[in-house]
């Protein structure tokens, strides 16, 4: 490819910059009101420079036991996930093999799944979880976010292993492996960035939710997002700054999920759907 | 599973139809509380038997459904502000939040997804080609900055916005230095133009990165041959690069349309539905402030009627794509 | 280690830790009769009952364990109700209510009542007569906190300027226009809750009160409040916004507590819970400026134009847990070592809350006539329709005349809806 030249080049970069500094304004700014009081974070008029403190990660991970919700995120998303990936695997597998209509039912399913409201099925959950008596269960809440996104992880999973040409399977089941076995010894591998970035979309989904989870599990079994945003919409400005610290918390996370796993989010998105 | 959102639904369906309302009678009671004590006429649920109160519970078909889409001729404004909101967006007319409006819900919600989508696939695609451009040593950086929009807990992306645009913010104390005064949640216009803005912010991250990813797999032997047959930059990207992306345009909107049709946490936690309710944002008010899940499975009906007809003409071309491709 | 010592210190640990947790007060130690199991309460997010939480976190006494779920106001009205009214077992074992919540659940005849309970328990827990709730004599709720709306002032600024205290609105309206033309720095001298929906609608319901208005007709549901003095009510609103930031459709009690806390806005009614923020320096620039009296009234000599709330504890009729056991924890929760841990919380009810100043404008606004907020279960109905409108009339999109007749409307259809309007 012909390089650029140099101008060229130097003003891509401060485009590139401006975006990135739009993008990440709104949430530098919050981690650093985060890092002060309440007087000086909502100051009128603004303060560039204020006396740091870490009170408000103090008060909300000892005091308000922030680490339960993070512990609470953290089983809820895991097994979502696994749980998700496994059945999406699975059943992407096997659809996979069926050529023809299926794939279109699917995306159907998968699309009119995904395009539901979550406060539409809000009060039929409320009825129907009570009368059960298995409201303030993770287990109930892990199965809501599943079945939820579950579509469309096979959707996704599939179209990935759609582009795994069938000869493989042959391949490995001359070889003499079974059904089960080619799926594992051989697919997966292949597999494994597609099974990534379709993890990292399913991981983001139960992270990130907010409706459900704030109305399925109560204060313990809180995970974070419904946990802060208690926080911010409370009585008290206090609760504020540890809604802010709690955002901030939020995300680091992410943060480190994105730098670890962007390679693979783009070689996995340009094998799979991109293809397919 | 899929029982598990199949009856939910059908559930929804049937309480959109019904209504349930406890039988009230008129009392005298004596009440006493820190304050004092007093007589009072009021009215209290008559108790059953089993010490619980009658439910009168009866079949209402489409009461709600003409409330809450605003056909109820009873509650329509007589004079002053004509019952949808405002067209052409001046802030005196605007309407305030009412539970009839699943109109104007759905006006802003479609207003939201048609005005974010074109700046969505533009910005998306402009950023996906800027990055393709940069030194490998680059992109790592910029990929993982610009992604954090997207990545973000939507409540605390909102969040975040919010404590920009506040008043006294950072975003009005930046403009008013250019002279530019604006209080962004005290108008209609300006408090949409946020949440367009929060939805463009938030969206732009997947639109690129699905784009980049689709740029890393253009045929490399299409463009070497566009480029042994004369053509320039811009003609290689109009004849090779754009066919290929095709598909991922219509991917990127397609996913979008489903996701800004939901749109949710910025109206709740930037305007609180002012001026900016949304259809998803209606039947949530309905169901926890008004607290009647009738009305709100039947305005939870229609916006899933909503997102159908907004998706058939999308998936009627899939499939007719899917029908050619095999 | 042989297992001589290895029992030995096993043994040693054990009395320790047997005889460690009686040396420090953990609460529950003196229930008697406890059944053991999970507790649930639900309540608001004050930060009185975040103390409450804290102070009953200790309580694990007999396989006890009390949790307590606090949520913003709104979604806990919402839970509460859910859980009070299904037809299975409640959800939760106890609820802290606003008035508001406690007159929906009550008229509903879900609570149930804890007359023989009290009765029982009274002299252990100090129970006192001011902090019971009783509909036709039986304890329906039992009081802890009392809150009102009253007037919050910068009495620097008013000094310096020799402004005298308003006793009306239209003393705070020249207050105000004095304060912006004479004082730098504040443009928006009124800071008021105008938020659109429930706030807004509670300030009209405290002008409308102090106008002598009814919402209702007497001994029926039907509207009143579009009558001449709801007009006169909203008038009053609109001529406040001309003090007020042109953002007072999004103003909620935080924002204005901010504007207060910045030194932008020097006067407001507000409630009387949020003013010990005012002297906390991590949160507020004027530490012991602000002085606090009963709310205004809307004419001389009129009665305060706010109103009074109390908010309490309840239980459910459709109690899962053991009831003797509920109401010992609740009343632990809220005995005499609380309340005064937490005195500067919150303006409590117990006899041995010692007022601050920041509890002035409760007792100087019920010594002034403020009544009780309403107790009808369709009041809230009327509430939230009035909220909606609010906003047309504050922007002058619609007359107040016609709006409230708007309102009426709506909420007729409203009340018939729920069955309190045949």
């Amino acid at each position: 490819m012909k390089r650029p030249s140099r101008i060229w080049s130097l003003l891509l970069h401060l485009v590139l910059l401006g975006w990135v500094l739009l993008a990440c304004l709104p949430f530098v700014w919050t981690a650093v009101i985060s890092l002060r009081q309440y007087v000086d974070a909502f100051s009128v008029p603004i303060k560039w420079l204020a006396p740091v403190t870490f009170e408000n990660y103090s008060r909300l991970w000892i005091d308000k036991a922030f680490y339960r919700n993070f512990l609470n995120t953290a089983i809820v998303t895991f097994s979502t996930v696994t749980v998700s990936l496994s059945v999406g695997c699975l059943a992407g597998y096997a659809l996979s093999r069926y050529r023809g209509a299926v794939g279109f039912w699917l995306l159907l399913t998968a699309l009119v799944f995904r395009s539901l409201p979550h406060s539409t099925l809000l009060p039929s959950f409320y009825v129907m979880f009570d009368a059960l008596g298995i409201r303030n269960e993770f287990f109930t809440l892990i199965l809501v976010l599943v079945a939820i996104n579950q579509p469309f992880t096979i959707w996704m999973l599939r179209s990935f292993f759609v582009n795994i040409p069938q000869e493989l399977d042959e391949a490995a089941l001359v070889d003499g492996c079974n059904r089960f076995q080619a799926f594992r010894r051989v697919i997966i591998p292949v597999m494994w960035p597609g099974v990534v970035t379709t993890g990292l979309f399913s991981f983001l989904l139960a992270y990130n939710d907010f409706l459900l989870s704030s109305s399925l599990v109560n204060a313990e079994r809180m995970t974070m997002p419904a946990a802060i945003a208690n926080a911010i919409s409370a009585g008290s400005e206090a609760f504020l700054m540890q809604g802010v610290a709690g955002a901030v918390s939020i995300t680091i996370p992410l943060i480190i999920l994105v730098l670890f796993f962007q390679r693979q989010i783009v070689s996995g998105l340009t094998q799979g759907a991109v293809k397919g | 599973m899929l029982l598990l959102l199949a009856l939910p639904l059908a559930l929804t369906f049937y309480l959109s139809v019904r209504s349930c309302a406890l039988q009230m009678e008129v009392v005298t009671v004596t009440e006493s509380s820190p304050f004092g004590t007093k007589e009072v006429v009021t009215q209290r649920a008559v108790l059953g038997p089993d010490g619980r109160a009658l439910s009168v519970c009866r079949f209402v078909g489409l009461e709600y459904f003409r409330k809450v889409l605003g056909l109820d001729a009873d509650v329509a404004i007589q004079a002053g502000s004509s019952a949808p909101p405002d067209a052409g967006g001046s802030p005196a007319a605007a309407s305030p939040q009412r539970s009839t409006e699943f109109i104007g819900a759905l006006r802003f919600t479609l207003l939201y997804t048609f005005a974010t989508t074109p700046f969505v696939l533009l910005l998306g695609f402009a950023l996906a080609l800027g990055v393709n451009q940069v030194g490998q040593r680059w992109r790592p950086m910029y990929i993982s900055a610009s992604l954090l929009p997207f990545i973000i807990t939507p409540v605390v992306g909102a969040l975040a916005i919010k404590w920009l645009f506040r008043d006294n913010g950072l975003m009005p104390y930046f403009l008013s230095q250019f002279g530019i005064s604006l209080f962004w949640m005290a108008q209609a216009w300006s408090a949409r133009l946020l949440i367009i803005f929060y939805g463009i912010w938030h969206v732009v991250p997947f639109a690129f990165i699905v784009f980049y990813a689709g740029l890393q797999s253009v045929p490399q032997d299409s463009l070497e041959a566009a480029r042994i047959d004369g053509a320039n930059a811009w003609q290689r990207l109009h004849y090779v690069t754009l066919p290929h992306l095709a598909p991922l345009f219509v991917f990127v909107t397609l996913i979008h349309l489903m996701d800004a049709y939901r749109v949710f946490e910025p109206v709740v936690v930037l305007t609180q539905g002012a001026f900016t309710t949304s259809v998803q944002y209606l039947t949530y008010y309905i169901l926890l402030q008004e607290n009647n899940p009738y009305k709100a499975s039947a305005a939870a009906v229609l916006t899933t009627a909503g997102i159908a007809v907004l998706l058939v003409p999308l998936l009627m071309r899939t499939w007719k794509e899917q029908r050619r491709g095999g | 280690m042989t297992p001589r010592i290895l029992r030995r210190s096993l043994l040693a640990t054990s009395v320790l830790l047997a005889i460690l947790p009686g040396l420090s007060h953990a609460r529950c130690d003196n229930l008697s009769n406890t059944k053991p199991g999970p507790i649930n309460i639900i309540g608001n997010t004050f930060p009185a009952l975040d103390h409450i939480a804290k102070e009953m976190e200790s309580c694990t006494r007999g396989g006890l364990k009390v949790q307590y779920k606090l949520v913003p106001s709104p979604q806990n009205e919402t839970e509460t109700l859910q859980a009070f009214g299904s037809s299975g077992k409640s959800a939760f074992d106890a609820a802290v209510v606003s008035m508001e919540t406690f007159t929906k659940l009550q008229s509903a005849g879900q609570v149930q009542s804890m007359t023989d309970l009290v009765t029982k328990y009274k002299a252990k827990y100090k129970i006192e007569d001011n902090m019971l709730v009783k509909v036709n004599g039986e304890v329906m709720a039992i009081a802890f906190m009392q809150n009102a709306q009253n007037l919050f002032y910068r009495k620097d600024l008013f000094d310096k300027h020799g402004i005298k205290v308003p006793a009306t609105y239209a003393d705070m309206m020249a207050a105000a226009k004095t304060l912006k033309e004479k004082e730098p720095g504040i443009e928006f001298p009124i800071a008021q809750t105008f938020a659109k929906g429930w706030d807004s609608a509670t300030e009209f319901s405290n002008i409308f009160a102090g106008y002598g208005g009814r919402f209702f007709k007497a001994g029926s549901a039907a509207p009143d409040f579009n009558s001449e003095a709801g007009v006169k009510a909203l008038e009053t609103m609109k001529a406040m916004t001309a003090y007020m930031t042109p953002n007072y459709l999004a103003s909620g009690s935080d924002d204005v507590m901010n504007q207060y806390q910045q030194g932008k806005a020097a006067m407001g009614v507000l409630w009387a819970s949020r003013a010990s923020r005012m002297d906390d320096p991590t949160a507020s620039k004027i530490v012991g400026k602000m002085e606090f009296t009963a709310a205004p009234a809307v004419m001389a000599g009129g009665k305060s134009a706010t109103h009074l709330w109390w908010d309490g504890v309840v239980m459910p009729k459709n109690l899962a847990g053991d009831r003797d056991t509920v109401f010992q924890v609740l009343m632990e929760a809220l005995d005499e070592e609380t309340t005064a841990k937490g005195n500067d919380l919150t303006i409590w009810v117990r006899s041995s809350y010692k007022p601050t100043r920041f509890g002035n404008g409760v007792a100087a606004s019920a010594k002034a006539g403020a009544p009780q907020w309403p107790s009808e279960p369709y009041f809230g109905l009327a509430h939230g329709e009035i909220g909606k409108i609010i906003p047309d009339v504050m922007t002058g999109a619609m007359t107040p005349k016609v709006a409230l007749d708007a309102a009426a409307a709506a909420y007729t259809k409203a009340a018939a809806e729920k069955g309190f309007l045949k």
